[in-house]
């Protein structure tokens, strides 16, 4: 199955268009259903179950398709209007082949969660997302979100990701977005095989936001596959992905960024910008930062910088008596708490600190 | 004020207040090519077999053609960039002949439709002014290739690459023909194997400095025709050379093809300048494939305007393959109503200390559609690899549209690599800020338009002929209201 599409495909030797997803789209029906244990809080409900794909995650068609045809459903969480939910919902995730799945001989598990957020109201879900041992490579684990943010709403996620090694993982998420709404997405990658992630967030509604700061430390052979994508298509909408890793070993990614303005976007603003540190030879980073424009009265930018160190910027580190590796390790750490103090939420602070010493 | 002042100060404000698109008329004649050669329309292992003949090819070109065809049936079109489905091979005449018994090394003996053509493009002029030599092709012949005393004298070559291929550089041309680019890169790379005519080959020895350009000019004069010019250039150690190429054609209603093919071969310490101004007419499709080679400490430019075609792909590559090799790329692309064009360029680093710059802007109105592309590629070798990339678009109006689309491949941490690029329209602020030091908002958002494209029309061969400077100069006359 392809996934993560480039929107507007480039040249084929560039291997860049879109990701072979090891994902048979006919075994998603017989999957195991996993879940998370949610803490919910005060102003959110469960509504039930529901059918997974009602609008279009980063992704793509054929899984959407697959998800359609597998008749995957899952939770539901709904905020109602004018209500600021104070606590996160907290949401815990452990990959895992056996425990509360049924034994069947799929290789395959898939959650679906689905939120809605009515007008004017305000909520925070924190996910950890973690494996508790090493998998043997066979499981696929499938993560798909679908958020629906109303009127002058928002909506923050942050998603922790730190997988044992030999896990595969595909996140997904779907994000509609109206007048005045925004999502603000916050991901951690710490550990895992094989990930796969991407947002589609359409800024359906005028003036609507949308932010997304990830950081990854990627090592030993781990391989990290991103497709975000910033749909303008109200006017006066915003967009800005940033993006900054730490690639080492012989581990390898690739991240595909789509600022989409759509005709009638107008004023509308969209930025990109990836900041990726390599700390040897035998890594593989691809990067393609894309602007899609019918829109005349719009103002998208990108920028991308790739490599190692800046020489100055060394030579300072070492006249202040650093080693060079140790200038290397604080400086990749740097860009890995640049995005965890974005998380307002201490406890979540505290746990990613304790995952990282 | 009176009537025709006041007539007079709206002319000026509405030539001030648009953006004209490229005024081509003085490009759009034509002549008849009833006394032409032609082979029939299509694409067949015949025409393909008589084109050969026609061109009187050794063996292994004859076979090499006929090699090229089979990899064109087995390729596919790609399934990424403008749409192509308007041009149906079944309709191109490949070959056309104009009506001429040979090439001239004289204006005054070239058929007199075909000289007039060219004075009109200010070819003789501006070769009699500036140029070290000028090749001049129409439709599938060079018809003139002419090059100065003194510069043959210190062993420069510059002459039709077919008589150089039947001639004392024949092992030359072997050696590097279709080696940079081979007919399995892409469908019409195959396509230009199987049915290539015309070009020139240009061959500069070590340690030579020309520092007057050469020039070639394709003109395209028959309807439903094909040019597939092919240029060799090989610049040895420690040499320079500026190369300018030009073209154009009359507008048809039924399409014309030009899948030319560019191989520079770039020695140890020599640099090379290439530059093109491509204004073919608007039912043109612009399938042009170049491609660099450069060597140790060695350095290619390329200057790319982009103003005509209906549909182009253009993405001049460089491979650096030396330690130090250096690429520059500057270019602009214009476009206009009924013109989707997919311009940018290619970069690999090959070697250790490579370092590679692009610059491009590109402007898009009236409904024309602009697309960026890029791949830049640092392999494992490359270490200590340089490379940037700006690229900016202006859009004019919101009929319009514009696409950047750039990639990057970098396999080692001991790299470079940055890219930035900005999309948007003229900024009201900085409108405001050049009108609050007395500018008038005409005369400010005309400032900003030439300001735009100026760091690229700078870099343009100020010494080609009239035919540049003159699409340069109308666009700027404008500016956005």
């Amino acid at each position: 199955m392809k996934i993560n599409r480039l929107p507007a495909p480039t040249w084929r030797w560039m291997a860049v268009n879109d990701s072979e997803a090891d994902i048979d789209a006919g075994c998603i029906s017989g999957a195991h259903r996993f879940k998370g244990v949610t803490e919910l809080s005060k102003g959110v409900s469960e509504i039930g179950e529901g059918e997974a794909v009602t609008f279009s995650g980063a992704f793509g068609e054929e899984f959407d398709d697959a998800m359609a045809a597998g008749g995957i459903t899952g939770e539901r969480f709904a905020v109602e209007d004018d209500t600021e939910v104070d606590a996160p919902v907290c949401q815990e995730y452990v990959l895992k082949k056996t425990g509360d799945q049924e034994e069947t001989d799929s290789k395959y598990y898939v959650n679906h969660t689905g939120f809605y957020v009515n007008q004017n109201s305000k909520l925070t879900i924190i996910q950890f997302i973690t494996s508790d041992k090493k998998d043997e490579d066979t499981h696929k684990y499938i993560m798909s979100t679908r958020i629906k943010i109303g009127k002058n709403s928002e909506v923050k996620l942050i998603q922790v990701q730190n997988l044992c090694t030999g896990v595969s993982f595909f996140n997904d998420c779907g994000i509609v977005c109206d007048e005045n709404a925004s999502f603000e997405h916050i991901q951690i990658v710490l550990g895992g095989s094989r990930t796969y992630m991407g947002d589609r967030c359409c800024l359906a509604g005028s003036k609507s936001r949308y932010s997304c700061d990830i950081a990854y430390d990627l090592k030993g052979s781990h391989t990290l596959d991103m497709n975000y994508i910033a749909d303008h298509r109200g006017a006066k909408t915003a967009s800005d992905i940033n993006v900054s890793g730490v690639m080492s070993d012989t581990s390898s990614k690739i991240f595909r960024g789509t600022i989409d303005f759509h005709r009638g976007c107008s004023a509308a603003v969209g930025s990109e910008l990836e900041d990726v540190l390599l700390m040897n030879d035998g890594v593989t980073n691809k990067t393609v930062p894309l602007i899609l424009c019918d829109e005349e009265d719009v103002e998208g930018s990108h920028g991308a910088s790739i490599g190692r160190l800046d020489d100055n910027l060394v030579f300072y580190l070492a006249s202040r008596g650093m080693d060079e590796e140790t200038i290397y390790r604080t400086m990749a750490r740097a860009r890995i708490d640049k995005v965890i103090a974005l998380i307002e939420d201490g406890d979540a602070r505290g746990r990613i600190e304790e995952m990282l010493s | 004020m009176d009537i025709k002042e006041n007539t007079e100060l709206t002319e000026n404000k509405k030539e001030k207040t648009q953006v004209e698109d490229i005024d081509r008329t003085i490009y759009d004649f034509r002549f008849d090519d009833k006394d032409a050669y032609k082979v029939k329309e299509g694409l067949t292992e015949d025409i393909v077999l008589q084109i050969s003949e026609e061109k009187n090819d050794p063996d292994w070109m004859r076979d090499f053609r006929l090699k090229s065809l089979e990899i064109y049936y087995k390729s596919d079109i790609p399934n990424w960039g403008p749409s192509i489905d308007g041009l149906d091979m079944d309709n191109i005449v490949t070959y056309v002949r104009p009506n001429t018994e040979r090439m001239h090394t004289d204006w005054d003996d070239v058929p007199e439709d075909i000289k007039t053509t060219f004075d009109k493009l200010g070819i003789p002029e501006a070769e009699r002014k500036s140029l070290a030599g000028v090749g001049a092709q129409y439709d599938s012949e060079v018809v003139y290739h002419n090059v100065r005393k003194e510069v043959e004298e210190r062993g420069v070559v510059y002459t039709d690459i077919e008589s150089a291929l039947r001639g004392e550089y024949g092992d030359m041309i072997r050696q590097h023909f279709m080696k940079l680019v081979p007919p399995t890169d892409h469908k019409f790379a195959a396509l230009h194997g199987a049915v290539w005519s015309g070009g020139s080959f240009v061959y500069v020895p070590a340690g030579v400095h020309l520092d007057i350009p050469l020039q070639s000019y394709f003109r395209l004069n028959a309807k439903g025709a094909g040019q597939f010019e092919h240029t060799l250039i090989i610049v040895e150690e420690g040499a320079y050379l500026h190369f300018i190429e030009g073209c154009s054609a009359p507008k048809y209603n039924v399409a014309n093809l030009h899948a030319g093919c560019v191989e520079l071969f770039v020695g140890k310490g020599a640099t090379l300048r290439y530059s093109t101004i491509e204004n073919w007419s608007k039912n043109m499709y612009n399938l042009n494939t170049k491609r660099a080679l450069v060597e140790e400490d060695a350095k290619i430019e390329w200057v790319s305007g982009s103003f005509g075609s209906h549909v182009s792909y253009l993405y001049p590559m460089s491979v650096l393959n030396g330690r130090g090799a250096r690429s520059e790329f500057t270019g602009v692309t214009f476009a206009g109503e009924g013109q989707d064009l997919d311009t940018g360029t290619k970069i690999v680093h090959n070697a250790p200390d490579t370092s590679s710059y692009v610059n491009t802007r590109s402007i898009s109105k009236s409904g024309g559609v602009n697309t960026f592309r890029s791949a830049v590629v640092i392999t494992e070798k490359a270490k200590g690899a340089k490379s940037a990339v700006s690229c900016e678009s202006l859009m004019v109006d919101n009929i319009s549209r514009s696409d950047t689309i750039p990639s990057m491949d970098v396999r080692t941490s001991d790299a470079d690599v940055g890219h930035e690029a900005r999309i948007g329209r003229i900024s009201d602020d900085t409108v405001f800020y050049l009108m609050s030091r007395g500018m008038s908002e005409e005369d400010a958002r005309a400032t900003i338009v030439r300001g735009f494209a100026d760091n690229v029309s700078k870099e343009l061969p100020l010494e080609y002929a009239v035919e540049m400077n003159n699409l340069i100069s109308i666009e700027m006359k404008g500016s956005i209201g």
